[in-house]
């Protein structure tokens, strides 16, 4: 069997232990990036009576560890929904707890109840600071480079951490994590976990791990239906319907089981009622100020919020969701059924399959962003997410995408104190993250995508090899 | 990165080639320096030290006051004391600084800081840093040049070199320069204007590689009047001038006096308002400011912080196990270190200025020894270092801040050999972990960390990359002793930061302190005699 022409070029000096090294090397630029702009002041800094995103976060640290469970997500005597109620699923509860308990050794004062609110110290700072960049380093920052190890495995060693450096680092999830304050690379992480174990054809680890996601924060749903579709069609074949019956019976069990598990506390009628209530709360509008969306590009022409009632928006905002997810439903069963039929019910997994995956998440994941109720700007992290996945796929469409995503930056507001400096660092972190990924070596990436596959017999003068006959796992499933 | 087509016959497709290879060329320094920038844009809210403070006085004092009290003006405690250029490089500074706050610009505004301020002053040490860039480039383009080659690596193709970054001899200079971590720990966090300064000295060194003396001279003298620390470099630089430029095949008068006209000429431009109002002896008396002690608080990691550490290790064992009293001397020895002022050696021999020029010039001897043997650009630049090192190590009041002097010429020559490779690893790694105390606060803790482990890994693999050859024992590796050195910087930071605060920093506060500084003095020492040895070797 011949080696890839790139492999033979790295053999020598890449080898296991510098290949170790490159992702150490990488990890510690994305360490230090990360610290670099957590140094910046937060969202809501120094900014009474409400602070911000960061108050809000340490808020929750402070009610989880000195409140009870039961009264977690209700209005109490000591607890004030009204100032920073929890609403995000348990999961987030459960970190903010952990979190809540390791800052009460390190600065009890950050923790207490009542007097803490507003708490702002640089110690404290930095403890909160550093739980962004460890949940990172423990989920996100994983979650790429296993993605990468598994999506990209036949490519070069640089091809794969540009791919990296690419996916780790977009800016808007640094400057919306690290510099106006949020764990978004946590529920991003395990989402971006469950899409790799899909494409190695582990379903019962993805919907796991999707699980998790859906429980740290509630807009992963936006990937739901893709995964939902996938795991249904490629499971179903009316040509063995006892076993596709089982199948999905197992990820029926793997996936209630985990939100049971996720749910202990909450499983009384009323508590679960009312953390839906906390975590559905649809009478914000119909979308939040200025949403790079549908309803907000329509709303210049007819003003919806006074034509017609919250219900009836609410249902016209279901109906346009749903057609536009409908859209992938069909390429998706064309190309899950084509593969069953052509494997036979061998578990392998085409190229074109996993792209088809990867699609239908940026399908579903825009069609909520554009079309569902009341989206929030930061949203538009999920989209992104899957695009940015296809780096070294579709070069050009991913860039571009990742520039429009820029105008993200226009709704952070600049804190109070140094607002100039604000805006230097926004110029800075995509100036630095262009220069890392898109100006220099992913412009020439994007000529040639396809890998270079051992055994793909069509000599290299081709453009581009026919992407289904690129077999590219063969990674058995558990089943 | 474009691969080598298997038609390279048309001529069509191989200009084509040609151009793309140009057009990345450009884009990978472009690329890094922009990275680099950005980096530098991120870390302006860091903390600043008290050089934040003297740099502003200074834009006040030479934008408000006329030429004649710029080394008189004495209302702040940080009083003018750079030569006159430098003083001029802050006045061009100030008219600028006035764009953004001119509350700035008042001499009696002391330890005025404004959010413009702050990004004014970080930006002129980003933007004035450019030069480095621009000399770096130069330099690493010329160091590698067909007719100028210094690498001793004939087993790599230089087909090969250029097309792709990790095998880019040329590119991986220029990234170890600019990306040097004891650069950014300094300018632009503990702020200082180090970076154009290098720039300045990569420039004339540039000059001399590319056989233009008389230039790099003039740029010399020119760097010698920003910041009179430059002198380090003066021997190697006089002694090669004297040599290779002006008795070149016999003597050569016209070329003699004319470089003794040009560094006139510098000189007299930068001084002669000074002699004009006669203020010679002050401003001397500014640059030169006796009476401070022979080493600095936190000792620089040279030969005086073993002599140090073994005059306290004596006090220690004489009042221990002598019985003899040392009340005195003891009070120093609880709290570790001593105050460097007031500083004297009890059992050793006391140490005067004298002495240590003595010493100094004694080790300067093999550096200039090297270039009398060779004319080679690869011995100049050793000999560069050598003497900036052995000012570095045998110096009075040296700063641990001047080891950047030692390792942006090394590094010069890390790809030069496997030897000077691994002389360059070690020394970049323990000589800018011993800046660690200079960023002592909570917040720039992870930051250096961050930098340094970064900047080493991505050294090591270069290194290792660069210097990849079939041969085992010719490639790049560090000696299992050397890594075991480097590795122990880890528990000696993890000590440093977690333990010496919380159960020692009431009895013995400057512990931390000294063992960091014995720790990289041995490491520094190790480079420093294997420096030498290359010297010696050199045929």
């Amino acid at each position: 069997m011949s080696v890839p022409e790139d492999l033979k070029y790295h053999s020598p000096i890449f080898n296991k232990r510098g290949e170790t090294l490159v992702w150490l090397l990488l990890i510690s630029l994305s360490v230090l990036i990360r610290y670099a702009i957590s140094i910046h002041p937060y969202s809501g800094h120094a900014k009474p009576p409400m602070f911000g995103d960061y108050e809000a976060q340490r808020h929750w640290m402070e009610i989880t560890t000195k409140l009870p469970t039961s009264e977690w997500y209700f209005n109490t005597t000591n607890n004030d929904l009204q100032y920073w109620g929890l609403d995000y699923p348990p999961l987030t509860a459960y970190s903010s707890w952990l979190f809540g308990k390791i800052g009460e050794k390190v600065e009890p004062e950050s923790m207490a109840l009542y007097t803490s609110r507003g708490y702002e110290s640089k110690s404290s700072k930095l403890f909160m600071r550093s739980t962004v960049i460890v949940s990172d380093l423990l989920i996100w920052l994983p979650a790429v480079l296993f993605f990468v190890q598994t999506f990209y495995k036949e490519q070069s060693l640089l091809k794969r951490s540009i791919a990296f450096i690419f996916i780790s680092m977009q800016p808007s999830l640094l400057l919306i994590d690290h510099g106006h304050f949020q764990y978004n690379g946590i529920s991003l992480g395990f989402a971006l976990f469950g899409i790799t174990f899909i494409l190695r054809n582990q379903q019962l680890l993805a919907s796991l791990f999707f699980v998790l996601s859906l429980n740290y924060k509630q807009m992963s749903l936006y990937y739901s239906p893709a995964f939902f579709f996938y795991l249904l069609f490629t499971n179903l074949s009316f040509s063995n319907i006892f076993k596709s019956i089982l199948n999905i019976a197992k990820i029926g069990i793997v996936v209630i089981t985990t939100f049971i598990i996720c749910w202990i506390p909450f499983l009384s009628l009323e508590q679960a009622s009312q953390v839906l209530f906390r975590l559905f709360p649809v009478a914000r509008g119909l979308f939040e100020d200025k949403v790079a969306n549908f309803w907000c590009v329509a709303s210049t022409v007819i003003n919806f919020k006074t034509k017609f009632s919250p219900e009836q928006l609410l249902k016209l905002c279901t109906l346009t969701t749903l057609a536009a997810i409908s859209i992938i439903v069909y390429p998706l069963i064309k190309k899950c059924w084509s593969a069953n039929l052509k494997s036979n019910w061998k578990v392998v997994m085409y190229r074109s399959q996993q792209l088809m995956f990867i699609y239908s998440l940026i399908i579903s994941a825009f069609a909520f962003f554009l079309f569902s109720f009341q989206v929030h700007e930061k949203t538009i992290l999920l989209p992104l997410l899957p695009v940015s996945l296809l780096v070294l796929e579709s070069g050009y469409i991913t860039i571009i995408l990742m520039l429009v995503s820029h105008y993200l930056f226009e709704f952070i507001e600049p804190p109070v104190h140094l607002p100039a400096l604000f805006h230097l660092l926004v110029a800075s972190i995509s100036f630095g993250y262009f220069c890392l990924t898109v100006l220099g070596p992913a412009r020439c990436l994007s000529k040639k995508c396809v890998p270079k596959n051992a055994r793909c017999s069509s000599p290299p003068t081709k453009p581009r090899c026919r992407p289904d006959y690129n077999l590219v796992t063969f990674i058995s499933d558990p089943n | 990165m474009t691969s080598k087509s298997p038609n390279k016959g048309v001529k069509q497709t191989k200009s084509s080639t040609t151009t793309t290879t140009n057009y990345d060329h450009y884009f990978r320094y472009l690329n890094l320096a922009v990275l680099c920038t950005a980096l530098k844009l991120l870390l302006i809210p860091t903390y600043t030290s008290t050089d934040f403070e003297v740099h502003r006085n200074w834009l006040a004092i030479t934008s408000s006051l006329p030429v004649s009290k710029w080394y008189i003006e004495a209302t702040s405690i940080w009083t003018l004391d750079y030569p006159p250029f430098f003083a001029w490089f802050e006045y061009t500074l100030s008219l600028f600084a006035r764009l953004f706050d001119e509350k700035m610009l008042v001499v009696s505004n002391l330890n005025y800081i404004s959010e413009r301020t702050l990004i004014f002053q970080r930006l002129s040490v980003i933007i004035t840093d450019l030069l480095f860039y621009i000399s770096s480039y130069l330099l690493s383009q010329s160091l590698f040049s067909s007719n100028n080659n210094t690498n001793n690596n004939s087993n790599n193709n230089n087909q090969q070199e250029s097309t792709s970054f990790y095998k880019d001899s040329k590119f991986i200079v220029f990234a170890i320069l600019i990306c040097n971590p004891g650069l950014l720990m300094v300018d632009h966090i503990h702020f200082q204007y180090n970076g154009f300064l290098k720039g300045i000295m990569l420039l004339s060194i540039y000059f001399m590689s590319t056989n233009r003396p008389l230039l790099g001279g003039l740029v010399f003298a020119i760097l010698l009047n920003f910041k009179h620390i430059y002198m380090y470099l003066a021997p190697a630089y006089f002694t090669y001038l004297l040599l290779y430029y002006c008795i070149a095949r016999g003597i050569n008068f016209m070329k003699f006096i004319g470089l003794g006209v040009t560094v006139l000429v510098v000189f007299s431009v930068s001084l002669g308002p000074f002699i004009y109002y006669g203020q010679i002896p002050q401003l001397l008396s500014r640059l030169f400011p006796f009476g401070r002690g022979l080493t600095h608080a936190y000792w620089a990691p040279n030969f005086w912080a073993f002599y140090n550490f073994v005059d306290r290790v004596a006090i220690m064992v004489k009042s221990k196990y002598f019985g003899i009293d040392m009340s005195a001397e003891a009070g120093m020895l609880t709290s570790g270190l001593v105050d460097s002022d007031t500083q004297a050696h009890v059992i050793l021999p006391a140490i005067t200025p004298l002495i240590t020029l003595l010493i100094t010039i004694i080790s300067l001897l093999p550096s200039l020894y090297g270039i009398i043997k060779s004319n080679k650009l690869r011995v100049f630049i050793l000999g560069v270092t050598q003497c900036c090192f052995s000012f570095f190590m045998f110096g009075w009041h040296v700063h641990e801040k001047a080891i950047i002097m030692v390792t942006i010429p090394l590094g010069l020559l890390a790809l030069d050999s496997i030897e000077l490779a691994r002389i360059y690893f070690v020394l970049s790694t323990i000589g800018h972990y011993s800046l660690f105390p200079l960023l002592f606060q909570s917040t720039e803790i992870p930051i250096r960390i961050a930098i340094l482990l970064t900047y080493t890994l991505a050294l090591y693999l270069a290194l290792q990359s660069k210097l990849d050859n079939n041969d085992q024992s010719k490639r790049f590796s560090l000696t299992r002793l050397e890594l075991l050195y480097v590795i122990g910087i880890i528990p000696l930071e993890i000590f440093n930061i977690f333990i010496h605060p919380v159960y020692l920093a009431a009895r013995l506060p400057f512990l931390s302190l000294m063992l960091t500084s014995i720790y990289c003095s041995v490491g520094v020492l190790y480079c420093y005699i294997q420096i030498m040895i290359q010297i010696f070797k050199t045929k």
